[in-house]
């Protein structure tokens, strides 16, 4: 039989690896490797800091549950490994989560129409500026909100590689991801893109697209769409996210 | 460290540990502890977490042999990615709520939002323009706003109108929209409003014991139980009540941390399995885009403080109306909340609850629709 205080010690010392494994992956999410931070890929720059914060406030409560007397009762048995499982379960998850990339299933399925139309609606709404103003090669948001500006202008953008059978023949839409808060969020924007040999290119691959972009109306709907005089592949760019 | 600040309390706690008298009487009883509602909500919900933990582990191990190893993958990202924006605002609100706990004096508590219901209901529902908290973190300030002593009415106003009505929400509302004030305003109005009226109602509908837990509603000196605390509050140093403070946090942590696990797991889920396409037939109906959308705001359980954003990416594709029942029913309802108000309510309130926030989201937006003909001041 466990006495309280055995019970809450048993207690603190899971409670605390919780803590400190907590605090080590976010650590090791907010370290530089090889150039990269590995929360970049989860998680816009400007929210990093809420990681750090949080980290602190680990750091505290550590401190806090290492000099808490556990004079009192805790968790134990199955309860306790349960909260604790649960707790850590993300961390389970993470090294899946760093070694992954968004399938193409995955990008399709947060468009809203992504394999029919591109982004119609906002090239038909985009202002239109000076162009003068413009940069040759402007990301594929920027594409997006001038399209107006752009059309007819030769260009050169990068991005990924998606194929679909709904989309026209030899056409393959370059999108790049959107990130507003997190991954989880992130959308696919892009234009489509009518090149002869769209078939040899590979799913999801890094590509400098250079052409004239056009805003073609296909199925009462208006679309961006580059006609490429060149298509080459690329190593993936260090942002491979947008941010609004 | 001294004993008179020791804290380790949880929701399954048996207080009777503190050896001090005074705590014994403020505490729960044996038999508050062993009455049957409490062991059911308890078993129900230890289930629940089982449950899950075996089949999300289960998942991650045995998904490649399965043949889903890509949406595994997929499942991942969103889940990990989800977990790194939540947390730190739910830690965040679980240290607010221990230094409620520590610095916040009962008595001032009383004085603003005890005893007269209705006031108390008004300022409770705009409460979050001081108290900044979002969705993620809400639940640990408002157990600790109940063990104050703060009217259960007043403490679901607080809870359904602070994820809303609070600076950051409307920063990232305003950003989102780019500055139109008519989709701020709406959010901020009828988040504020939805907020009183459910609180009023459920203020006629239920007595104040009936709705919480055992261990929701007994104002203790410390919401940790043991109330040892208060006892020495006038000698204690700020960096003693600041340590106490952050024990609190702590175990607000791990008491409602797990429900956020959970729910940014369902959320990773969904955003897995349903693509948004799904919704595309729907949404050419303006009533029946608000209820895919609120359907939406339910399965994704995004923070409100973020939740904006991913509203404001329907804008042009979507009535505005639909978009503004995801934002005012997701901070109020959704899987994850669902999860942490098992901390707090007993189930029959948090049905109730449900239906009335549910109810009232879809009556105020398709007044907005066909009775206003949609946001007013929109463009």
């Amino acid at each position: 039989m466990h006495t309280n205080r055995e019970t809450a010690s048993f207690s603190h010392l899971f409670q605390l690896i919780v803590l400190v494994a907590w605090i080590a992956a976010f650590c090791l999410l907010l370290q530089g490797m090889g150039g990269k931070h590995l929360i970049a890929k989860f998680l816009r720059p400007d929210y990093w800091w809420l990681v750090e914060v949080g980290a602190g406030i680990l750091v505290v409560f550590v401190i806090a549950r290492v000099y808490c007397d556990p004079h009192s009762h805790g968790n134990r048995g199955a309860i306790l490994l349960v909260q604790i499982g649960i707790l850590l379960l993300p961390l389970l998850y993470l090294p899946q989560a760093v070694v992954s990339e968004l399938s193409p299933e995955a990008v399709e399925k947060r468009s809203i129409d992504m394999s029919h139309t591109g982004q119609s609606s906002m090239a038909a709404n985009s202002p239109k500026n000076d162009a003068a103003d413009l940069p040759n090669d402007p990301s594929l948001l920027r594409l997006v909100a001038d399209a107006k500006s752009y059309e007819g202008r030769k260009i050169s953008t990068i991005g990924m590689v998606y194929t679909s059978d709904k989309l026209p023949e030899n056409t393959f839409f370059c999108y790049q991801l959107l990130m507003f808060c997190c991954a989880a969020d992130a959308r696919p924007v892009g234009v489509l893109v009518k090149y002869g040999e769209s078939g040899n290119l590979a799913a999801g691959s890094w590509i400098r697209v250079e052409g004239i972009l056009g805003i073609e109306t296909i199925q009462d709907k208006q679309i961006m769409q580059i006609t490429a005089e060149r298509v080459e592949t690329i190593d993936p760019p260090k942002e491979q996210f947008l941010f609004q | 460290m001294s004993d008179k600040y020791h804290c380790s309390q949880t929701e399954y706690h048996v207080p009777s540990s503190c050896t001090c008298e005074d705590c014994n009487s403020q505490n729960l009883s044996a038999d508050d502890v062993n009455s049957t509602d409490y062991k059911s909500t308890f078993n129900f919900t230890f289930l629940i977490e089982a449950a899950f933990l075996l089949f999300a582990a289960g998942l991650l191990v045995l998904g490649k042999g399965l043949g889903i190893s890509t949406a595994v993958n997929d499942l991942s990202i969103s889940f990990v990615a989800i977990m790194l924006e939540a947390m730190p605002f739910m830690l965040i609100g679980a240290v607010i709520g221990g230094l409620i706990e520590v610095f916040v004096p009962q008595e001032w508590v009383g004085r603003i939002l005890a005893g007269r219901t209705h006031t108390s209901i008004l300022i409770a529902a705009g409460l979050g323009a001081v108290f900044p908290v979002c969705e993620c973190a809400i639940v640990p300030v408002v157990r600790r706003l109940l063990h104050k002593g703060v009217p259960t009415s007043a403490a679901i106003a607080f809870l359904l109108g602070g994820p809303i009505v609070n600076p950051v929400v409307a920063g990232s509302t305003w950003l989102a929209y780019r500055g139109d004030w008519s989709f701020l305003g709406t959010r901020m109005v009828f988040g504020y409003g939805i907020a009183v009226a459910i609180a009023l109602i459920t203020s006629f509908l239920f007595r104040q014991k009936d709705m919480l837990l055992e261990d929701a509603h007994v104002p203790t000196h410390s919401a940790c139980g043991c109330g040892a605390h208060q006892h020495e509050d006038d000698r204690r140093s700020i960096t003693q009540r600041l340590f106490a403070a952050f024990q609190h946090a702590c175990d607000d942590f791990f008491d409602v941390g797990k429900f956020l696990v959970i729910g940014a797991f369902v959320a990773a889920g969904c955003r897995t399995i349903i693509g948004v396409d799904v919704f595309r037939e729907l949404f050419a109906s303006p009533g029946l885009a608000i209820i895919a959308m609120m359907a939406l705001a339910m399965a994704l359980n995004l923070c409100s403080e973020t939740d904006a954003f991913i509203a404001a990416g329907f804008r042009g594709v979507l009535p505005d109306t639909a978009q503004m029942a995801f934002m005012l029913l997701g901070p109020m309802l959704d899987i994850k909340l669902l999860l942490m108000y098992l901390t707090i309510f007993r189930k029959q309130t948090i049905l109730v609850l449900s239906l009335l926030i549910f109810g009232m989201v879809l009556a105020c937006t398709l007044f907005l629709q066909y009775g206003l003909g949609g946001l007013p001041g929109a463009h």
